[in-house]
């Protein structure tokens, strides 16, 4: 059997051990060592478990990952979140399906400091939605808005996913968090363009009375304590100051610092956030050791050099190969989990990538992209089933229908990508 | 949505303190760093060895409480397609695939810790032995091996339940 063969058959027992409920990690891991076994020997695979969960675990590159999640954690105890969408609520007051705009631009400022899109869809699903329940916007497009805003939380920096990436293809991350910060505002502008559409269009939302100038302009106020953090963490990343392991240390400190100085963390608090952020690094941690094992067995198949080469013999066009990159990633969106996609396919796809003369980093932001929009792609959208747990009462049907318009955001923005890849590279380009 | 395991088992609830005090520490370290840079021009000698001994605490400590409430991140398309018979198998083979698969990695492990004695490697800053690293990790694995146990014996009694936002990014 040849190399090419093994390493095709080791992904294809993967995704089924996926389907069989089997823990990401593990699938990983098990395919990794077992296909190393078959391609060298036991030794070999030994040698590779043998360091492997000790070489990921003591990596300092990858301690940026708890941090900023820590950071998000707290900020999410603190109810920062909460005092976000208020001011947005009454600085977009007035304007037809405001509440839903205000969703968006919360999740949106939230996400730039949280890194966890399902962490935002979370945290807006209960803060939003009550309201905009209250108001008498239809469940669809109040569960809609927040779903795609969430989304957000994975392009806007700090991203988790960009984090990750950046570690496993040894691409910068402080110049992935630039490129991704424009990509990140247009997606933004986009979902409220599509908002605003379906607001006009239909019934789905009521309309509002508009807040006096005044207390809009003393709502901009409201979330300094964001504007702190923001510039201390994104901020120091884009001026040089902070690597990305102190600015994730320093969002983490100053968000329990605000939080406790504004009375709104506890000590309980705090044990709760660091807790759960043990919890969510570690179960991502335990995919990157799965990963790594399995990116060590997929390197030995040469398989991404074969794939490269018969995309060369086949002749095909660069945009060619990467809307053929883009359709996987599109089609696994609808059925695999975030982090484990970035972990299965790049190792497989970035020599391609590069090969044929794309640039690593918004290569990264493209795959961040997808990752966002496979978060809100019916049937698998993680973010969907964050919010059908908090609100049981909203049907499927009528989330997956709702859903659909703002499907249409991240598509044009991936378009944009293509046409105008400065998009992404301009930023990094003039800082770094 | 998770099972809590750590109200009766105090193994895991220890290793989560544990984890979660080697985050506290890893975070604080990296600010007085900053600080101390920043105010007196003193950086904390070892502070990146600090770090990476911190995440590898954390790591090897924290995976245990996840394995214990059946936090990993899985893909539950197949919770539709069969009935709950059926996922509580494929929960034990998942439970089952862990505890060999620990025991592999404990075994796959200990030459290199045994290399890291013999030849008395060290960390890069502060010069620390790295075989005391080895045995946390080993400590780590072996409280992870117990919770694949306690996954077993959950698993055993009754199907997982649908994964939520902690387990996912």
């Amino acid at each position: 059997m040849s190399t090419f063969v093994l390493g095709l058959g080791g992904i294809a027992v993967m995704l089924i051990l996926l389907f069989l409920r089997q823990p990401v990690w593990l699938a990983l891991g098990v395919i990794g060592l077992v296909g190393n076994w078959a391609l060298n020997s036991l030794m070999s695979a030994k040698f590779i478990a043998g360091t492997t969960m000790f070489d990921v675990a003591s990596n300092y590159n990858l301690s940026v990952v708890p941090l900023f999640i820590l950071m998000g954690e707290i900020a999410t105890g603190s109810r920062m979140s909460a005092e976000l969408f208020n001011a947005a609520r009454v600085i977009l007051s007035g304007v037809r399906g405001g509440l839903g705009l205000a969703t968006l631009a919360a999740s949106g400022a939230f996400g730039a400091i949280c890194g966890s899109s399902v962490a935002t869809a979370a945290s807006m699903t209960r803060i939003a939605m009550p309201e905009m329940k209250r108001a008498g916007y239809k469940e669809g497009y109040a569960a809609a808005s927040v779903a795609a805003g969430g989304s957000l939380g994975i392009l806007i920096p700090p991203s988790i996913i960009l984090v990750i990436y950046g570690s496993i293809t040894e691409t910068s991350v402080a110049r992935l968090f630039a490129a991704s910060m424009l990509p990140g505002l247009v997606l933004l502008l986009l979902y409220v363009a599509v908002a605003l559409i379906v607001a006009h269009r239909g019934s789905s939302v009521p309309n509002e009375a508009a807040a006096p100038f005044r207390d809009r302009v003393l709502a901009l106020r409201g979330p300094w304590q964001f504007m702190v953090l923001f510039i201390l963490t994104i901020g120091g990343i884009y001026a040089g100051i902070f690597s990305p392991t102190e600015a994730a240390s320093v969002g983490a400190f100053g968000a329990a610092l605000l939080g406790f100085l504004r009375g709104s963390l506890s000590m309980t608090g705090l044990f709760d956030a660091i807790r759960a952020s043990v919890l969510v690094s570690c179960a991502l941690f335990m995919i990157i050791i799965g990963a790594t094992l399995f990116a060590n067995f997929v390197v030995q198949t040469r398989l991404p050099d074969t794939l490269l080469m018969l995309a060369q013999s086949a002749d095909l066009a660069a945009w060619q190969v990467m809307a053929i990159i883009v359709v996987i990633y599109i089609v696994l969106g609808c059925f695999l989990e975030g982090i484990g996609m970035v972990l299965i396919t790049v190792p497989v796809f970035l020599p391609i990538v590069i090969g044929f003369g794309f640039d690593p980093v918004w290569f990264g932001v493209l795959v961040a992209l997808l990752v966002e929009l496979g978060l809100i792609t019916p049937p698998v959208g993680m973010n969907l089933f964050i919010i059908r747990a908090q609100m049981p009462e909203v049907r499927m049907q009528e989330l997956y229908r709702s859903i659909l318009p703002f499907l249409i955001a991240p598509v044009i923005l991936i378009a944009i990508l293509f046409l105008v890849p400065s998009l992404a590279l301009w930023l990094p380009s003039i800082l770094y | 949505m998770f099972e809590n395991p750590e109200k009766t088992d105090p193994v895991t609830r220890v290793m989560h303190l544990i984890a979660g005090l080697a985050l506290t520490v890893m975070m604080l370290v990296v600010v007085g760093d900053i600080v101390l840079r920043a105010v007196f021009n003193i950086p904390i000698q070892g502070a990146y060895d600090v770090v990476g001994i911190s995440l590898l605490v954390m790591t090897v400590f924290g995976i245990a409480p996840v394995v214990a409430r059946r936090g990993e991140i899985v893909i539950d398309l197949a919770d539709a397609f069969f009935p709950q018979k059926v996922l509580r198998g494929l929960a034990v083979v998942a439970a089952l695939t862990g505890v060999l698969l620990f025991a592999f990695f404990g075994w796959a492990m200990i030459a290199p810790a045994l290399d890291a004695w013999r030849w008395g490697e060290r960390s890069l800053e502060l010069g620390i032995p790295k075989w005391p690293l080895w045995l946390i990790a080993f400590t780590g694995l072996v409280g992870i091996f117990w919770a694949y146990l306690l996954q077993l014996r959950q698993s055993l009694r009754k199907a997982p339940a649908a994964p939520d936002e902690e387990g996912g990014l």
